[in-house]
């Protein structure tokens, strides 16, 4: 027979000893009032009001041009095309397809659920939602595929290289950017390592280093001076490429390597100040950036 | 002049793309008595790493896009096959070797080395007619898993290339396929796989459109409808661009979608390929054997290999160094510890293989009750017929016979049941 049974003050012989029952008895220690249900943040607006469309980038604070060169290219190209939009600080955590740009569309009218639009679709949602433009450039043409894949590869190894692999850029320019959201220092430190190892592995999978095995960033720099002559020259004299009449996605690409290669040589990384050598050369292209930054960013 | 390139096959100088285009520029700029062809088919004489790989005297240049800078510069200009163009078609002229390489290398990595049935059959047996023996399984592995990486984004359809059709006879179960009682259904199957295929050939049209599309197109605005550039004579970007097509077009595979669909709804670049051919691959040109030390052997391959073991089995990774002096740099002693770490890993890694697999190995060769039911149960798992699984079960005193052999290739892969 349990022990606990022969007490008079307790019938059952579950009960549990007495020290946790007060230690128990004690919580809950402060009990919270009841918070309100969920509600939006803005009053309910009136049917007829436009709908707020943001825009979920790396950096960009008060409407500044992003850090990151897709996302810049977007926000540049919305921009260019006039659509009304704010652009919201973000970590590719919260994007449901995990990478960053896209979009979110909050209609005024409650019952509408929010619309959101990832980076590979944007390029439609703007089409489908901006006033047209008379910018009538042909994206199947042979040439404007031919050197967008520049952009792609040569440019983008560059850049990846100079931005990532670099140890030194790497750990004073662009980690402390890309985890500005949890600056504590073990998280800043394995993050930077994984965004090296992702670099590394896609230069290494590229197609622009020809099955080369072994490559060097000097290589890298190389053919990213050639992209920029060819770019350089594809330009001309004219104001936008390939002779529209206004700008468009190509230019949009184009200005988010350059603003941000010159940015990054800003910084003073010997990195930054190489990759960059092989652009300050032409000075169409850097024309081509003020003019955008002009326009757009001022 | 030497130029190191990988094996000829399919009745094309190499098996490379890049190094087809390497040659193709060397039969067109300069004569065929100032350059001749060595099939070395050692990588590691590159100083890149890969081939293909000028050697001019004790100079090594390599890649396409070096070597036609260094062809150029050595001949002052006479063999610039790319003089006669005007700044933009220049500017072109790096676009579109980016375009090509970006949208051609993974559908002629799916084409030779990813479509398991032309691997399996062509690409890999033909490595093994030209490399001697442990060589013959390491550098065909190293190629097939960078195609593999490069079609990594294709993953999809890599799967329904996989699986086509035939082989879903064997995975019926064994006791309807072999009283033929699915008999019926098999035509419904049949057509599932058909159709299957239909869908997976259209998208192998889509990624061949792709590139093939604005290559046409290209090619339609232009004057002279044989060259990419409107040119009367052939840029370097033909040169790899034939490279690069006429490994779709030339090779018989088993499964020959490239080939059947470039024939028929791209034959105009086909003959665009067919017109350009014989210039670029002519018969004339001049081989030779590799010179002693430039041949592949197996003790430089192992010592660059033991140099490279602690980054593959222990995911080091050094990254990508600034210059040329980056790539040399490792001080003997630090090239001795990666060598001794690598060593000790590839030991460790045996022995632990060993003490893994060793036990379970001796039990199953010494069982002598267990033989004919070990015999039948591998044949099952290979899967090969239904029928052999029905004589190995019923007619199991008649394999009794034969002596199990000790040693099993199954029993290597770790497949054990």
């Amino acid at each position: 027979m349990p022990p606990a049974a022969r007490r008079p003050d307790d019938g059952s012989f579950f009960r549990a000893p007495r020290f946790i029952r007060v230690l128990f008895g004690a919580f809950p220690l402060v009990t919270h009032p009841v918070d309100p249900l969920p509600e939006r943040d803005r009053a309910p607006a009136d049917e007829n009001s436009a709908p707020t469309t943001t825009l979920f980038v790396f950096g960009a604070e008060d409407g500044q041009p992003s850090f990151n060169p897709a996302c810049l290219k977007w926000q540049t190209y919305m921009r260019i095309r006039g659509v009304d939009f704010r652009t919201e600080p973000s970590s590719n955590h919260a994007s449901p397809s995990g990478a960053l740009p896209f979009l979110v569309v909050e209609h005024p009218v409650r019952s509408q659920p929010p619309q959101t639009v990832p980076a590979s679709k944007l390029a439609r949602w703007i089409e489908d939602n901006a006033a047209s433009s008379v910018n009538t450039v042909d994206v199947d043409a042979p040439d404007y595929r031919a050197f967008s894949t520049l952009l792609d590869t040569s440019i983008r190894d560059a850049w990846l290289y100079a931005m990532y692999v670099d140890n030194t850029t790497l750990h004073t320019v662009t980690a402390p950017k890309y985890t500005a959201a949890t600056p504590i220092w073990p998280v800043t430190a394995l993050l930077a390592g994984q965004m090296r190892h992702a670099a590394l592995a896609s230069i290494r999978n590229s197609t622009s280093s020809s099955s080369a095995v072994t490559t060097t960033g000097r290589t890298l720099y190389a053919q990213a001076e050639d992209a920029w002559a060819a770019l350089s020259t594809l330009l001309g004299q004219d104001q936008w490429f390939f002779g529209a009449r206004d700008a468009g996605l190509f230019d949009a690409s184009v200005f988010a390597y350059v603003h941000l290669i010159l940015a990054a040589e800003s910084t003073g990384s010997s990195s930054g100040a190489e990759l960059a050598a092989g652009l300050r050369r032409h000075a169409n292209l850097l024309e081509h950036e003020a003019r955008i930054r002009r326009t757009w960013f001022s | 002049m030497e130029l190191h390139v990988w094996n000829r096959a399919f009745g094309l100088p190499s098996l490379d793309p890049e190094c087809l285009a390497a040659i193709a520029f060397l039969s067109i700029a300069i004569p065929h008595d100032l350059w001749v062809l060595v099939e070395s088919n050692n990588a590691g004489l590159s100083p890149n790493g890969a081939l293909p790989a000028l050697k001019d005297g004790a100079r090594w240049i390599a890649g396409f896009d070096a070597i036609i800078e260094y062809v150029n510069t050595k001949s002052s200009g006479r063999s610039n096959i790319d003089r006669s163009l005007s700044p933009l078609q220049r500017a072109q002229i790096t676009a579109y070797r980016s375009f090509i390489r970006k949208t051609c290398q993974p559908i002629v990595s799916l084409s030779l080395y990813v479509t398991p049935k032309n691997w399996v059959t062509v690409t890999r047996p033909l490595y093994s007619t030209f490399i001697r023996f442990p060589l013959q399984y390491e550098i065909p592995h190293t190629h097939h898993t960078r195609a593999a990486t490069l079609t990594a984004h294709l993953a999809p359809l890599v799967r329904e290339l996989g699986s086509t059709g035939e082989d879903d006879a064997a995975k019926q179960p064994v006791s309807t396929s072999f009283a033929n009682l699915t008999a019926g259904s098999k035509s419904s199957q049949e057509k599932d796989a058909a159709e299957e295929k239909i869908t997976t050939r259209v998208k192998l049209r889509n990624l061949l459109a792709d590139v093939l599309d604005p290559i046409r197109e290209k090619l339609r605005a232009g004057q002279h409808r044989n060259h990419l550039l409107g040119g009367s004579g052939p840029t370097t970007v033909d040169c790899l661009l034939v490279g690069y097509l006429s490994l779709l077009v030339y090779p018989d595979l088993p499964a020959s979608w490239a080939k059947e669909i470039m024939q028929r709804e791209f034959a105009d670049i086909v003959q665009y390929t067919d017109a350009l051919r014989p210039q670029m691959f002519p018969d004339g040109v001049g081989y030779q054997q590799p010179q002693a030390g430039d041949e592949l052997s197996v003790s430089g391959w192992v010592s660059r290999g033991i140099e490279g073991l602690p980054q593959k089995l222990l995911g080091w990774d050094d990254g990508i160094p600034l210059d040329e002096a980056g790539l040399k740099q490792p001080s003997s002693a630090w090239v001795l510890l990666r060598g001794v770490l690598g060593v000790a890993a590839a030991v460790g890694s045996v022995v632990a293989y060993r003490a893994f697999v060793g036990t379970v190995v001796d039990v199953e060769v010494e069982d002598e009750i267990g033989a004919p039911v070990y015999a039948a149960a591998t044949t099952t798992s290979a899967g090969t017929k239904s029928t052999q699984v029905a004589v190995g079960v019923h007619g199991g005193s008649e394999e009794k016979g034969e002596r199990l052999p000790i040693f099993r290739a199954e029993d290597m892969l770790g497949l054990q049941l």
